[in-house]
């Protein structure tokens, strides 16, 4: 069994957690509208599946705690417990020690000395009445250990009009191992009655072999004479039937309407990765088919429109493979809902929480990478956005406050938005702290966005009032890179005491990126379109040497270090000379260069493979993608180069000690070069 | 030929539990999530016995129970209750229902094998 044990689990860890995270969503939602009888039915059911799984699972304390709260849940139910703070704190601190629990049971503890303290804490909610209860179940008429529900069985046997009877018999003295024997009776008994209990259980008959005795509770419309002889005929001996007189059973109530449920199925992640791999593959496969030029080439119709199709279905396949990544905000919102709740009673707030697009789905791993930037966002607006009831009050707001989480689709991107009706940025600060960190000069004017977008500065976050300091050294300077990471960005919004909205522009997914195609010699690069600024044709005067060995482009009067990708790749007959080829303009890491390519291709969107860590040269190159003709094209990096370029020159083929691109008057004779096309988003 | 069993639940957990188990003993398992998807099963494959979940979305095992035990073509089919503490109504209407047995979770495997073994036609 130790191999069933382990696996079922291993379920049950994965599940769990699964019911869990409902559980504080519905509650969540009850303590929003406590009368809600779909919630609390809700509650009921998932309280419960969480008790059967756990049971079988072999985990009897969180069971027995699961058990604990379903109780709770129904008396809320019935109303014979008022659903005040009180409980909602104790079935929340309940679920919160749970899921601790099976985090320790996940990393192989084998102590939960939490589940001790959730029972507890329920049975307090509870009551004693409860143990009474329980405790008078387990006795059964004349001598019967009955089941947890054999009571009712008898009371639905009762009402049936059958009566109760008390078999009691012995095995044919010629049988030697009485248990088959036995089994077999029972199997002939239950065709003419309702078996309730045995003595011995039916479970285990063993000790028949010792006492030779089987006795057996059963409900019956058959008489008692007819009984007997059917027994006598599967051979049973010294047959002694009673009527017996017990009662049992009882009320209460229950009916639930039950929502609908989508159907779905748990997969591995790694299985639908490896199913997109070979997705990939048919891509790639279905793309050198059709460029070989004997294919290429056919004139019958009928072929061509076959090979239509695969394309369009292989197309079609990869949508759907990368859709299989994609799960819904709505149990990141959930999540937040609690973070919320718990922030707003710890600072006397009060705060409704209105999510909005919680079906909106992103890829999985954007998800993941976006929860702590959430969480930093969240907290900011509870712990400094929104002000105190009273000074709501004051200002003429209502004591409640609100906070708004969206999720959307916008152009190609997923925007995700953290907004509040609190008390607005602080302008003034953010000035005053900025021009202290030299961000700004003192007197400059900086358009109302640019200022705001400084609160995403590092650095900037020690005034209270602009973002959170306290917690966990997690500033806005930290959301803005992790969501930059992931090719977004950020945007902040905000009005004097109306509150503040700050979006998070998400990319549809990470294995998808818009690229812009370019050719160096006979090899095709792919820089991410969301890096590039602009391409420009660079008149020769317009590329000048620093310190006489790095080039340098000027660009309406700014110096921009150059990079020839086809020096940095070792591209053999790749132009090395800007003013030869076209200047990709791209910013990086706070940081813009100018990358020397021979031509722009074209724009393309361009499934995303992982290349492995980056070693040498590899480093600049963040993935490869399978390109329409079959062949790969390597994506540009060009955080890592515009770092290297800044930072540590030497790395760069085109290594100067300068690489100072503040604007150098007078060093340019023509400064205005020719602009071809301007990518910029 | 293996004897077929319907189990029916819609925690993961249990499935796999019995599924596992009832496998290993070498039943033909065949699984349904809710219990309008274990009627549609029933139709199709008419299993020897059927292990019934009490408490689930779409369509409860109770009334699954009822509407198994009213059609003739079904009624014969032994359903054992799976039912966990605390839900004595329901334990009540399913055998008001007709179900044949119940077990209690968390399941014993010696007492799965054996009800199921005394329900199960020859």
């Amino acid at each position: 069994m130790g191999d069933v044990d382990d696996a079922v689990l291993g379920v049950f860890l994965r599940e769990g957690a699964e019911k869990l995270a409902d559980l504080n969503a519905l509650l969540l939602r009850l303590e929003a509208q406590p009368r809600d009888h779909v919630v609390i039915s809700d509650l009921v059911r998932t309280a419960h599946n969480l008790k059967g799984g756990a049971g079988t699972a072999g985990l009897g304390p969180i069971a027995d705690a699961a058990h604990r709260i379903e109780e709770v849940v129904l008396r809320l139910r019935d109303g014979t417990m008022a659903a005040d703070s009180t409980v909602f704190d104790a079935l929340f601190a309940s679920v919160d020690a749970l899921e601790a629990s099976l985090s320790d049971l996940t990393r192989g503890a084998a102590e939960l000395p939490q589940v001790q303290r959730v029972v507890q804490a329920m049975d307090r909610l509870l009551g004693d009445d409860r143990k009474a209860a329980i405790a008078s179940d387990a006795r059964g008429p004349a001598g019967f250990v009955l089941g947890e529900y054999d009571h009712v069985r008898i009371k639905v046997l009762r009402q049936r009009g059958k009566c109760l009877l008390r078999v009691e018999l012995s095995p044919p003295a010629t049988e030697a191992d009485p248990v088959p024997w036995a089994r077999e009776l029972l199997r002939r008994l239950r065709r003419q009655a309702e078996i309730v209990a045995t003595l011995p259980a039916e479970v285990d008959l063993e000790p028949l072999g010792a006492t030779r005795r089987l006795a057996v509770l059963c409900g019956t419309d058959s008489g008692s004479a007819v009984l007997e002889a059917a027994l006598i005929a599967a051979g049973a001996e010294q047959v002694a039937i009673a009527a017996v007189d017990t009662q049992g059973g009882t009320d209460d109530t229950d009916r639930a309407p039950r929502p609908r449920a989508k159907g779905s199925v748990k997969i591995e992640l790694s299985r639908v990765d490896g199913l997109l791999d070979m997705i990939g593959e048919l891509v790639i496969a279905q793309s050198m088919a059709a460029n070989v030029p004997e294919i290429a080439c056919l004139s019958s119709r009928r072929a061509r429109q076959c090979l239509g199709q695969v394309t369009r279905i292989t197309r079609d396949l990869q949508d759907a493979g990368l859709r299989l990544r994609m799960v819904p905000v709505r149990g990141l919102f959930q999540a937040m809902a609690r973070t919320v709740r718990d922030l707003a009673r710890k600072h006397g707030k009060e705060i409704r929480l209105i999510t909005s697009g919680d079906d909106v789905e992103l890829d999985r791993s954007v998800v993941e990478r976006i929860t702590d930037p959430m969480v930093h966002l969240v907290r900011n607006a509870v712990d400094h956005g929104i002000e105190t009831p009273s000074e709501r009050a004051a200002g003429g707001k209502g004591q409640a406050a609100t906070i708004t989480l969206a999720a959307y689709h916008q152009g190609g991107s997923i925007i995700v938005e953290v907004k509040d009706d609190g008390r607005g940025l602080d302008r003034d600060a953010i000035r005053a702290k900025a021009g202290a960190l030299g961000l700004i000069r003192d007197g400059a004017t900086i358009r109302d966005a640019d200022l705001l977008n400084l609160i995403f500065e590092s650095g900037l976050s020690t005034s209270a009032e602009v973002t959170d300091t306290s917690g966990r050294g997690v500033g806005l300077d930290i959301v803005r890179r992790n969501v930059e990471a992931m090719r977004g960005r950020v945007s902040v919004a905000s009005v004097a005491t109306r509150g503040t909205s700050i979006k998070m522009v998400l990319p549809l997914t990470l294995a998808i990126i818009d690229g812009m195609l370019v050719g160096c010699g006979a090899e095709r690069y792919i820089i991410p379109t969301m890096a590039v600024v602009e391409s420009i044709r660079p008149l020769p005067e317009a590329v000048v040497s620093v310190a006489g060995r790095r080039e340098m482009l000027n660009v309406r009067g700014s110096l921009l270090p150059l990079v020839s990708l086809s020096q940095l790749f070792q591209v053999e007959g790749g132009t090395l000379d800007a003013s030869r080829g076209l200047v990709v303009v791209v910013e990086g890491i706070g940081r813009s260069v100018g990358l020397i390519v021979d031509s722009v291709l074209a724009q393309q969107q361009v499934v995303i493979k992982s290349i492995g860590s980056g070693l040498g040269r590899a480093k600049y190159l963040s993935g490869a993608a399978i390109l329409p003709d079959g062949k790969v094209g390597l994506i540009v990096n060009v955080d890592e180069i515009t770092v290297a370029s800044a930072q540590d020159a030497a790395a760069l083929p085109d290594a100067a000690q300068s690489p100072d691109a503040t604007p150098a008057a007078g060093a340019v004779s023509n400064p205005e070069p020719r602009e071809v096309t301007n990518e910029q988003r | 030929m293996a004897k077929s069993i319907l189990i029916v639940d819609d925690t993961e957990t249990v499935l796999m539990f019995e599924r596992t188990l009832l496998r290993n003993r070498g039943f033909e398992i065949r699984v349904a999530r809710n219990g309008a998807l274990a009627l549609q099963e029933v139709e199709k494959s008419r299993p020897d016995l059927i292990l019934l979940d009490i408490m689930m979305p779409e369509l409860d095992g109770v009334e699954t129970c009822r509407r198994l035990k009213a059609d003739p073509a079904t009624r014969d089919i032994p359903v054992l209750m799976v039912t966990t503490k605390g839900e004595s109504a329901m334990v009540e209407r399913a055998f008001q229902a007709g179900c044949n047995d119940y077990l209690t979770k968390p399941i014993d495997h010696l007492e799965l094998l054996s009800k199921i073994q005394t329900y199960l036609p020859r």
